[in-house]
């Protein structure tokens, strides 16, 4: 009688638990390895916002290149202009290939990055950089999309600073998630993964499953 | 009435500065405490923050602890610390930082940085500004930082900057 009682408390205990670990990684939205099939687990999706030049876009905008997603925000001093130089770097490694990707920089702190300011930071580093911002509400929908993580925190005299998932995104011409590429990546590395995904989507044998 | 300066003069002041190593011209010492080519990044013109990175030791024999900074380019200065786990970046804010004799502290792109908070005007590369570390025992002491390029990893000639083929750090003709 008693066996039967525990047994039932044990399942529900891992049942819970199980809940409970889903529930945290959904929250922590750490972007998933490649290998992981794209019908379980996307990234990307359709968004709404607005360019560095102020004006409306949404993610069929960019349909035709291959883009490059990231998140920050302007007021972050180190981890971004290096990410964002790393970009650059990116850009000018791909040579002729660059003109076929399009790097969209997505603020996670729409409340102070208006278009002007992003174009004052993006164009430091790259003309074809395209920084984008919207009413929070848009912000926080691609953020969804891609699954990233950001928070306001603050501890010191800067106001707030923002932690948020540093990841990089690649997307294919048609808008589909091909590869995430960790921020401390050497550039020429970056620029080989976005090549061979070029080249891949290029090849006639390619086998890469389209959704319907 | 004329002053008629010795040539002489100006030969021994010339040879003097040539005789200086150039390394040692960005390197600050004050007694115990080595802050060696503060450097900083160019910021967009809307900018809040900048950020600016140095090599602090200190000389055997001796400790400290840098308490404090501040400067005129901006409203504060504070150090803060870069760390990304889990693919989350963040930025946290080290009170103060021991400096211990062999072990320097550098504080560089990805690591720690010193955060200027509330920048009163961009920094334009190729700009020079002052910043006063505090230190507990060598109190103030105060650097010319050269402005380098937005995406610079590293100051001129040292850590390089965007180069593609040079990520790997700094320079060893430079090491030190």
């Amino acid at each position: 009688m008693f066996g039967k009682g525990i047994a039932a408390a044990a399942s529900l205990l891992v049942l819970a638990a199980g809940a409970g670990v889903w529930w945290w990684n959904s929250k922590t939205a750490i972007p998933a390895p490649t290998s992981v099939t794209a019908a379980s687990l996307t990234f990307g999706g359709p968004f709404s916002l607005v360019d560095h030049t102020g004006q409306k876009v949404t993610d069929r905008d960019y349909h035709g290149s291959f883009t490059f997603v990231f998140f920050g925000f302007t007021t972050c001093p180190d981890v971004c202009p290096t990410t964002l130089q790393n970009v650059a770097s990116v850009l000018q490694l791909l040579g002729d290939d660059g003109a076929k990707v399009r790097p969209l920089f997505v603020t996670v702190d729409p409340e102070r990055d208006t278009p002007a300011t992003l174009a004052g930071y993006v164009t430091l580093f790259d003309p074809r950089i395209v920084g984008l911002t919207g009413t929070p509400e848009q912000i926080a929908q691609v953020a969804r999309a891609y699954r990233i993580h950001y928070r306001k925190a603050s501890d010191s005299g800067a106001g707030y600073l923002m932690e948020h998932t540093a990841v990089l995104f690649l997307m294919a011409p048609d808008g589909r998630y091909l590869a995430h590429i960790p921020p401390d990546m050497p550039p020429r590395r970056m620029a080989e993964t976005i090549r061979q995904h070029m080249a891949d989507s290029r090849s006639p044998s390619s086998t890469t499953e389209r959704p319907q | 009435m004329t002053l008629r300066i010795p040539a002489a003069l100006f030969v021994f002041a010339f040879a003097g500065i040539a005789a200086l190593p150039r390394a040692e011209a960005h390197v600050y010492e004050t007694g115990p405490v080595v802050v060696s080519h503060p450097w900083a990044r160019a910021s967009a013109p809307t900018a809040r923050n900048g950020a600016a990175y140095l090599r602090i030791e200190s000389a055997p024999g001796s400790k400290d602890r840098l308490i404090g900074a501040r400067s005129p380019v901006a409203e504060t200065v504070e150090v803060h610390e870069t760390t990304v786990t889990d693919g989350i970046a963040r930025m946290r804010r080290v009170p103060e930082i021991r400096i211990a004799p062999g072990h320097p502290i550098d504080l560089a792109p990805g690591g720690m940085h010193m955060m200027l908070i509330g920048l009163k005007s961009p920094l334009k590369e190729g700009d020079l500004f002052p910043l006063i570390l505090t230190f507990e025992e060598a109190g103030d002491v105060q650097v010319d930082v050269i402005v380098e390029s937005p995406g610079a990893m590293g100051p001129h000639g040292m850590a390089g900057t965007a180069m593609p083929e040079h990520q790997h750090g700094a320079d060893p003709a430079h090491k030190h």
